[in-house]
């Protein structure tokens, strides 16, 4: 069920309160736009992007019925169109070659990153975020920080559950990979 | 899945997690809100506010009719008819006692007559403002 101050809200807005959506705004902002730059992977597409996001959302509004979260169905409405500003644009695709896979899988991960500050692991883990296949980093995102299972994604999404789970598996080597690397260089970086 | 694959996968989701503890999101432009809520309010002011007639199109026609007809109809007859008539009915002795009808009424006159000036004032005034906030959101849906 959605969180009782959104709905007040939207029943609010719906009764021609219109201001009362830039509350709704407020709240969901920095997460709705940290998720469609983990898409488009530029600041200022994915603010594009969040704009157009909230504004189909306040069009659709009476559409929304309240048997899911609003935030759920507003990551859909920034999901598609993350996607589709994506698709609007040739993507740029970071791929792997398997030997720096296989080089990398000597190097201690773990103790790597239990060496870095708070504050380093934070700019590392965005770093290696923005490096993430297309929607990968959405579903991670959603997966670790919102504590979203599976299905939940899936309703997010509008992907397959088993789509959510190979993306959340392949975002998830990837993301190690990455941070691998980061760690690789910043170690250099001492020598 | 070998159990050692699905192990070291099993550690490396926990290190994302632990990872994910420092996790915040991005800062959103101060702009972005500004720029969203100024397609709504632009999508909100191009929108018609369509005035619904109290008394709908078909209606309007029948209330005019019977009043044209109501107000024939008294130009017509003679008033002192009606009172005639009344009298012949002589209502008051038989059915209703309009000794103490009008008694009663006399009491509510001056009743009315003892409320204090202010009283006639405020309800004027609260009648006004309602009849002028009536009559502004009229205007408004023109």
């Amino acid at each position: 069920m959605s969180n009782s101050n959104d709905i007040k809200l939207i029943k609010l807005i719906k009764a021609g309160d219109v201001g009362s959506y830039a509350q709704l705004i407020d709240k969901y902002q920095h997460m709705a736009f940290t998720l469609a730059n983990s898409i488009v992977k530029n600041k200022e597409e994915a603010e594009e992007v969040t704009q157009d996001a909230f504004f189909k959302a306040y069009k659709a509004l009476d559409r929304f019925k309240g048997d899911a979260e609003y935030s759920t169905w507003l990551y859909r409405i920034v999901y598609n169109a993350s996607i589709s500003k994506l698709r609007s644009r040739k993507a740029e695709t970071t791929s792997l070659d398997s030997q720096d896979i296989d080089k990398q899988s000597a190097f201690n991960f773990s103790d790597n990153l239990n060496r870095l500050e708070k504050q380093e692991r934070k700019v590392f883990l965005k770093k290696a975020l923005k490096k993430l296949k297309e929607d990968d980093a959405f579903v991670i995102i959603l997966y670790y920080y919102k504590e979203q299972n599976i299905e939940e994604i899936a309703q997010t999404t509008g992907l397959s559950k088993s789509n959510v789970k190979i993306k959340l598996h392949r975002g998830r080597k990837q993301l190690q990979k990455e941070l691998e690397q980061l760690l690789r260089e910043e170690l250099k970086s001492f020598i | 899945m070998t159990d050692k694959n699905k192990n070291t996968e099993n550690i490396n989701d926990q290190i994302i997690k632990d990872l994910f503890n420092d996790f915040s999101p991005e800062q959103a432009p101060e702009s972005l809100k500004a720029n969203a809520m100024d397609k709504v309010f632009k999508d909100w002011t191009a929108q018609k506010v369509e005035y619904k007639p109290l008394i709908n199109q078909g209606n309007r026609w029948w209330i005019l009719g019977g009043f044209a007809a109501l107000l024939a109809i008294s130009f017509m007859v003679d008033a002192s008819v009606i009172v005639n008539y009344w009298k012949e009915l002589n209502f008051d002795s038989a059915f209703i006692n309009m000794d103490s009808v009008n008694k009663q009424l006399g009491d509510i006159v001056s009743t009315l007559k003892s409320l204090p000036t202010i009283v006639y004032f405020t309800t004027i005034g609260l009648v006004a403002l309602l009849g002028i906030d009536r009559f502004f959101n009229r205007l408004a849906n023109i």
